[in-house]
């Protein structure tokens, strides 16, 4: 984050047109070869002298790779070189921004539109800084990776392909080809905050998502703190309760007070904020949050 | 100048004209620094320590010199000069000891910057650490580790004050009447602690130098400076070489705000330009080393202590600055001297004492901002004066006024008796609160837990300079009578060159495109200006292009005495003609007169005309180096900023939903640029109010080196409902009776923020910037009762 | 070494690159376009952004090699016509939406691009959001935002 070079070190640049092509270079160079989607984060991180590469294996001219598709049923399934603007315009398009809005809502707060027509959701999630919302978004939603390697493929749900800070589960012979957000089920509403006032990156950011039948009572919330936190955390003991509150008022103590406990231990001091500024703002989001998915 | 065509009125005086340069920059062809190249031009990359204070044992460049692409590796034992504007403390590369994080410890040199850079990753230096000092507590403590031994030996201007043995690098004192019996007079007396962090200016275009040492000694620069004659002077005094020798061409500036005045890398380059065998070198800094390496802008802490008496007289003001300027105080000495003399602001106060110094501490070093020790010291005032009218439960609006300078009438603090023409404060307070809508803060009805509130504050600002600062201006004319114009002042787009060609437009009734300012300043080629800072461009350049005109004038009426057989005190000139006054009929167009008369039968008289003009400061004076009496300023602007903002209670987000900006400028030449000022100075205001901040880590490293983590104010932040007016008091000697203003549009801007803050919540924020932690925690702490409020008032609205 | 083909400004440009050459460098350095700036080198300034195969895109997180075969556009090709102005441009000026002009091509680019996909269709706060990527430190922005609203009508839509 500090170094001072403008240039790029030396490494051979690869750009296979097929799959095959991309996985059988990982297999070759191993370590060595970085896969490069819109290669935001890959090219930063390499002046920064913080990632290093012999051989840089751009996937953008793999075909087979960008695609977007939605089906009911099934959900979205994003090909690994689609980039946020290609997603967000699909969403707009296809009408699915009330279906996935915490998505939506996070697409937007993203960096920003002219890095969203290069960066990727797939190189977001895999770069899993806690900073980055890719993971977080995804958490809001029963997403998964679909991954590859020349060796057969796998499917991994988001929480368990980022381990802690920035630890993934992904071999340097593995591609992430796909996500899939699966179709979420009838009356579920979701909603995506980011607290950032002072740096790009978040300082805070919560997503949440519920189902609602009529009335304003929340079922099976789902609660996911991010960015304060090593990675993704759902509040699991909060969501049990929120699910199950009748009376929100005299709740309300009772609902922080799981938020903290829960909380608090994954939350650090950093230069820009303290653990106790970040737990209060985690918090308000959380009631905000509450309040907007109630309200829709 | 008179109106001088036949209409009478101005034709474009006071009219909105878009900048003459815009056309070239909305297509990217005007040329900065960054852009030029010279063919066979080698590229530097410095090497930086990494220890804040530490002594150098060894450097082993053996591996970077076999890059390829490679030509030569320079340390500070090849170069050991110091520099500097106006205390010389300052490397060009570190000798022997380093004193900061970020210090250039080495320099290589590379057919293109990627063999630089990857070079300079294999240069290994071996440090013996020293004890290092962050702050400026710390460095003025009686054992601390002191940064420069050698501070008594260094070249310095005598209006400095440095402590050798010390890390003081200036000690400036103010004493207006006498403190102890204002103090024992007053009613109430109320106190702060102010902090202010280090800052970056972020100008755009990075720091950026071409360099070439020719084999006959003579050394062209080209440089993203925004004082070509003050580098070309510094490197003829650090270098010793005859400034004759020296050229310095400034082209178009991204960008300066103060930060690119004085010297910036111009003197290392030059000297790698020889030692790399006289060919020319281009050193541009990355963004990253803008914040660890270039001078930034410095903290400072304070103290204060306003004595008042029971109907809201200002008795007495103490104050003590205490300016953190990092490993070299180069201009920064300057900045603590003038946040000194200026610590009294817009006010009449009998009784002063403001004390301020400049200290060394290892971090960064630093340099001017726009507004000089002003944005600082009118934090502390300014603030201070809302919190005594809270004490006197007196509206802050009310107490300002009541002690407003008055000019012709009140001594300044400086002890100078504020001229006539100074100005109207009484008016623009008037204007600001009128426009602001003076009301009492309220609670948003829909989110309760949000406060509007508004805050205002003054400001005055007069460019801080030596006492003999002198400009010059030539007005060359072309055969289609159209006119070079050519100054000093530098353009970054600050509206100035525009300004002063309109002048031209408007004293020869000629159409504005025939008036060509090149973008190009060069010391060899264009007249003598001391530099482009402290709002003086328009006002000093201005004074010696009328001076100019005039000359011009002057010349073209002698030749058309000649040429129509009359008194030249019976001609004037307009519409792009000479006439006999009275007898319009009878003129001759421009064009005939300004390369000499040619009459029918083939002979001639004058010749090309050209208008020479100048401006030198004059009634200046040094100042007392006791009491720091004495006239320090050519003008003084006053001015001020009503904010008007929306506080988030529990979140602590800040949004600004009305800005308004007045400025008695004597006299707006051209309101278009002017607003323009006014909305880029409010919004620079704003950021550093809201966001900015340097942050170091434990070992003196900038931990946030990069605009992700340095953020800074985007369009997404911006406000949109400004109300800006001009005052038009003219200045008697200014041109056209204007004053300067680049920089007082930003003063005020934290401090009425904070102000506003204040106003609603009688929470005092006294450290920059607010962000929203310390604004809640601060509520929290001083307002328990407005938190559980709001909060509550959250609570029943979920529900 | 790789010889790659760009279309510049209208202008096709054979020229050898290396593999680790960003695409902002090779524009400035090789090619002497200097209608791109830039001021950070890390995706967050803004001012290297050019528009690649009819995207905005910030140049110094892209490989030259990347961009073979592709058509770049900067401000000094925003009209189409050498010389000319786009509508975007001729707004910026009326409006003196620039200072030191440094970030100027940047937030034109850009800005035509919005009002170019919108149609002119675009409020305030979207094109606040949408210049976000941006960093000028003169203006304060409010006469470029102004510009880009009175573009609009130049676009197909109200202005
Ligand atoms: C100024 C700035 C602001 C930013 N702000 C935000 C923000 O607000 N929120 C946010 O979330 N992010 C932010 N980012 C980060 C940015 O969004 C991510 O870096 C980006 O999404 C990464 O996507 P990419 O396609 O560019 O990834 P790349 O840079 O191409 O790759 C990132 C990493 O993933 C690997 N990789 C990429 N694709 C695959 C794949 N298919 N399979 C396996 N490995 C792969 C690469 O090897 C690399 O290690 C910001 C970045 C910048 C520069
Ligand atoms: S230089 Fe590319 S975004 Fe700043
Ligand atoms: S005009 Fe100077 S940065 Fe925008």
């Amino acid at each position: 984050m500090s170094s001072p070079y403008i240039t790029l070190p030396e490494f051979k640049y690869l750009r296979p047109k097929t799959l095959d092509e991309a996985l059988a270079i990982l297999d070759r160079y191993g370590e060595d070869a970085k896969i490069m989607a819109g290669g935001v984060a890959l090219l930063s991180f390499m002046k920064e002298r913080l990632i290093e590469a012999k051989y840089v294996v751009d996937i953008k001219g793999v075909r087979e790779l960008h695609y977007i598709r939605f089906s009911e049923g099934d959900g979205l399934r994003i090909g690994a070189t689609v980039t946020f603007s290609e997603i967000e315009d699909y969403i707009l398009q296809r009408g699915l921004v009330q279906r996935f809005r915490a998505l939506y809502q996070g697409i937007k707060k993203l960096s920003d539109p002219v890095l969203r027509n290069r960066s990727t959701l797939a190189g977001n999630v895999v770069e899993a800084l806690p900073i980055v919302d890719g993971p977080c978004l995804l958490s809001v939603f029963d997403s998964e990776l679909k991954i590859v390697s020349s060796s057969g493929s796998r499917v991994v749900s988001v929480s368990e392909f980022i381990s802690d800070e920035g630890f993934i589960d992904l071999k340097p012979n593995e591609i992430v080809v796909e996500i899939h957000i699966k179709d979420p089920p009838k009356g579920f509403v979701s909603t995506f905050r980011k607290y950032n006032p002072v740096t790009e990156f978040s300082m805070v950011s919560v997503g949440m998502s519920a189902i609602r039948e009529g009335g304003r009572d929340l079922r099976d919330v789902r609660c996911v703190l991010c960015a304060a936190t090593p990675k993704p955390v759902r509040l699991r003991r909060f969501e049990d309760l929120v699910s199950r509150v009748s009376d929100l008022r005299s709740s309300i103590d009772e609902l922080l007070s799981s938020v903290e406990s829960e909380a608090a231990g994954f939350i650090q001091d950093d230069p820009y904020a303290s653990r106790e500024f970040k737990l209060h703002i985690a918090k308000m989001l959380i009631l905000d949050s509450l309040k907007e998915l109630r309200s829709l | 100048m008179d109106k001088p065509h036949s209409g009478g009125e101005y034709r474009y005086i006071g009219k909105r004209i878009p900048p003459l340069d815009a056309y070239e920059k909305v297509l990217g062809a005007a040329e900065y620094t960054f852009d030029l190249e010279i063919p066979g031009m080698f590229h530097v990359k410095l090497v930086h320590s990494e220890y804040a204070h530490a002594r150098i044992k060894s450097i082993d460049y053996s591996k970077a010199i076999r890059v390829p692409g490679v030509v030569s590796v320079i340390t500070g034992r090849d170069i050991p000069y110091r520099v500097g504007i106006y205390v010389g403390d300052r490397d060009l590369l570190a000798i022997d000891k380093v004193l900061w994080i970020g210090h250039p410890v080495a320099a290589v040199v590379a057919e293109n910057l990627r063999a630089a850079e990857k070079a300079a990753e294999l240069i290994e230096v071996e440090y013996d650490p020293l004890e290092p000092v962050f702050s400026v507590e710390e460095a003025l403590r009686e054992n601390a580790p002191i940064l420069h031994e050698n501070l008594d030996k260094y070249r310095r201007l005598p209006a400095f004050n440095p402590k050798p043995g010390t890390n003081i690098a200036n000690y400036f004192k103010l004493v207006k009447g006498d403190i102890d019996k204002g103090f024992a007079e007053a009613d109430t007396i109320v106190r702060g602690r102010f902090k202010l962090p280090y800052i970056s200016h972020a100008y755009m275009e990075p720091q950026v130098v071409i360099a070439w040492y020719r084999y006959s000694g003579d050394i062209e620069i080209w440089s993203s400076a925004q004082s070509p004659f003050a580098v070309r002077s510094l490197l003829s005094l650090s270098l010793d070489i005859p400034a004759g020798k020296i050229k310095v061409n400034v082209p178009y500036i991204g960008g300066g705000f103060g930060g690119k005045a004085g010297l910036g890398w111009e003197a290392l380059a030059a000297m790698i330009s020889r030692h790399v065998g006289f060919k020319p070198v281009k050193l541009m800094l990355s963004r990253a080393e803008q914040f660890k390496s270039a001078p930034v802008v410095p903290g400072m802490v304070a103290e204060a202590e306003m004595g008042l008496s029971r109907d809201g007289r200002i008795v007495a003001y103490r104050a003590k600055f205490l300016f953190d300027s990092g490993a070299f105080a180069d201009y920064t000495v300057n900045i603590s001297r003038t946040a000194g003399y200026a610590c009294a602001g817009s006010y009449d106060i009998p009784n002063i004492l403001c004390e301020s110094y400049a200290v060394y501490t290892n971090k960064v070093p630093t340099t001017a901002l726009r507004g000089f020790g002003h944005p600082e010291n009118h934090f502390v005032l300014e603030h201070m004066i809302d919190m005594a009218a809270r004490e006197l439960d007196q509206d802050p609006v009310k107490i300002r006024s009541r002690n407003l300078l008055k000019p012709g009438v009140s001594t300044t603090g400086t002890g100078v008796r504020l001229r006539e023409d100074a100005g109207n404060p009484q008016l623009v307070l008037e204007r600001i609160s009128d426009l602001l809508d003076w009301t009492t803060p309220e609670v948003d009805p829909e989110r309760p837990w949000v406060i509007r509130s508004k805050g205002i504050a003054l400001s005055v600002k007069g460019p801080s300079q030596p006492p003999n600062a002198s400009s010059s201006a030539i007005v060359k004319f072309n055969e289609d009578a159209s006119v070079d114009v050519m100054v000093g002042t530098s353009n970054f787009g600050q509206g100035t060159v525009t300004g002063l060609a309109m002048m031209v437009a408007e004293a020869f009734g000629i159409p504005l495109e025939k008036v060509h300012v090149k973008p190009l300043r060069s010391t060899d080629a264009s007249p003598y200006t001391w530099q482009t800072v402290g709002s003086r461009g328009l006002f000093t350049d201005g004074l010696a292009l009328l001076e100019a005109i005039e000359d011009a004038k002057r010349k073209i009426k002698k030749i058309a005495s000649q040429a129509l057989k009359v008194d030249e005190d019976h001609l004037e000139i307009a519409d792009g003609k000479v006439y006999v006054v009275g007898k319009p009929w009878i003129s001759i167009p421009l064009e005939k007169i300004v390369m000499g008369y040619q009459f029918p039968d083939g002979t001639s008289v004058g010749g090309p005309v050209i208008g020479v003009g100048r401006h030198i400061a004059g009634l200046t004076t040094y100042l007392d180096p006791e009491t720091g009496q004495g006239n320090p300023t050519i003008f003084y602007t006053f001015g001020g900023t009503g904010v008007e903002v929306e506080i988030n209670i529990l979140t602590g987000e800040i949004k600004v939903l009305k800005a308004v900006q007045v400025y008695d400028i004597g006299k707006a030449i051209n309101p278009l640029l002017l607003e323009g000022q006014a909305i880029g100075g409010f919004v620079m205001g704003m950021s550093r109010a809201l966001y900015e901040r340097i942050i170091f880590d434990e070992f003196g490293s900038v931990a946030n080196p990069n605009f992700s983590f340095y953020y800074v104010a985007r369009a997404k932040d911006a406000p949109d409902n400004y109300l800006i007016e001009f005052v038009e008091t003219p200045q008697m000697d200014g041109p056209l009776g204007s004053r300067g203003v680049g920089e007082n549009v930003m003063i005020s801007v934290p401090v009425a923020i904070a102000n506003a803050i204040y106003r609603a919540t009688g929470v005092s924020i006294k450290e920059l910037p607010i962000t929203p932690e310390r604004l809640v925690k601060a509520i929290r702490e001083q307002r328990p009762d407005l938190f559980e409020q709001a909060f509550k008032a959250y609570i029943d609205s979920m529900v | 070494m790789a010889t790659i083909t760009l279309k510049v400004n209208n202008v096709v440009r054979r020229v050898e690159v290396e593999d680790n050459e960003i695409l902002l460098d090779v524009l400035r350095e090789k090619l002497h376009v200097k209608s791109v700036k830039a001021a950070c080198w890390r995706g967050e300034c803004g001012l290297c952004t050019v528009m690649l195969n009819g995207k905005p895109v910030k140049s110094c997180l892209v490989l030259a090699v990347e961009a073979d075969g592709s058509e770049i556009v900067t401000a000094e090709g925003l009209s189409g016509r050498p010389g000319e102005l786009a509508p975007i441009q001729k707004a910026f000026i009326e409006h003196a939406a620039l200072q030191c002009g440094f970030c100027t091509p940047a937030f034109v680019v850009v800005a035509h691009y919005l009002l170019t996909k919108t149609r002119g269709k675009v409020e305030r706060e979207e094109v606040k959001e949408y210049l976000s990527g941006l960093i000028c430190r003169c203006t304060g922005y409010k006469q470029i935002i102004d510009a880009v609203m009175d573009a609009r009508k130049h676009y197909g839509g109200e202005g």
